[in-house]
């Protein structure tokens, strides 16, 4: 008789002992995975508030049927040239031209320098946004 | 005696079956939770690392741009994580009434990745002149876009 609640016990024990081990696992993982989600996000907002622009000028030249729009990188961090969007007239500037000025070949526009977009338009629109990969815009008239 | 140690057998037994019946009802419910806990974190990772942000001018015309009565909106995905380019994830509330029927086409890329922008149409024939509130939801994420026609 006291050996089968002795062995009942140690099975009921083990069991306990596996399903905590499993549920911890469980929490920890979850957990962990969750941290990081928050960390990572949180350093999104970090560089979204570190980030501002000013659309510069925005000028249609109906010779070559061309928008010219120039943006200033005002805030303090880098960011990268080909994730920064133009809108003209609210459509995506698709095919748009970019590139950093006294800079060639480089991805990064680092604070205090300007961005300069062209792209070809039968007509000037009337609204240019530039959109940075946070999603921080300015916009302006052309 | 033979008949007490029988006895003792068939109880030995019965509580083994009994034990092991409840180490495995206790493991099995674990294992339950553990797999809802780990299928919940996932979700909520996913719900944390996704961010999206409307950029359309409201300024600019949004609704019909090109004549076919549709609301369009570029939505840039700002998160750190790949969004499906699929209108049947996206809900759209157009002035309080949800509308089916949304559209999904990235503009700068072949996957809506970060950075990327996409473009959402929604059919909406007749809207009045006015004001007019978008409400988008992905994953998770809302974003409201008020514009007037």
């Amino acid at each position: 008789m006291g050996f089968s609640v002795s062995a009942s016990t140690a099975i009921i024990f083990v069991a306990l002992f596996v399903s905590a081990g499993a549920l911890y696992s469980a929490f920890a993982t979850g957990g962990e995975r969750l941290v990081d989600a928050h960390a990572t996000m949180n350093e999104e907002a970090l560089q979204r508030q570190n980030t501002a622009l000013t659309v510069l000028n925005a000028t249609y030249f109906p010779g070559n049927d061309t928008v010219r729009v120039v943006a200033a990188n005002r805030g303090s961090t880098a960011l990268s040239v080909d994730r920064t969007d133009l809108l003209v007239g609210n459509d995506y500037a698709d095919g748009a031209s970019e590139r950093v000025l006294d800079a060639s070949e480089t991805d990064l526009w680092l604070p205090g320098e300007r961005l300069v977009y062209e792209v070809t338009r039968t007509a000037s629109p009337d609204l240019v946004t530039v959109v940075t990969e946070q999603g921080v815009t300015d916009t302006g008239v052309v | 005696m033979a008949s007490v140690s029988s006895s003792h057998l068939i109880i030995f037994i019965a509580s083994l079956l009994v034990a092991a019946s409840v180490a495995g009802t206790v493991t099995d419910s674990v294992s339950e939770l553990g797999s809802a806990l780990e299928a919940r974190s996932l979700d909520e990772s996913a719900e944390i690392r996704t961010d999206v942000e409307v950029i359309s001018d409201p300024a600019s015309p949004v609704y019909n741009r090109s004549g076919d009565e549709n609301v369009t909106l570029l939505v840039k995905n700002t998160g750190v994580r790949e969004l499906p380019a699929d209108g049947d994830k996206v809900d759209l509330i157009l002035d309080g009434e949800y509308r089916t029927g949304v559209n999904v086409t990235v503009v700068d890329g072949a996957d809506w990745s970060e950075g990327n922008v996409a473009r959402v149409t929604v059919e909406a024939p007749g809207l009045d002149a006015g004001d007019h509130r978008v409400k988008l939801i992905l994953n998770g994420d809302e974003e409201v876009f008020e514009f007037r026609t």
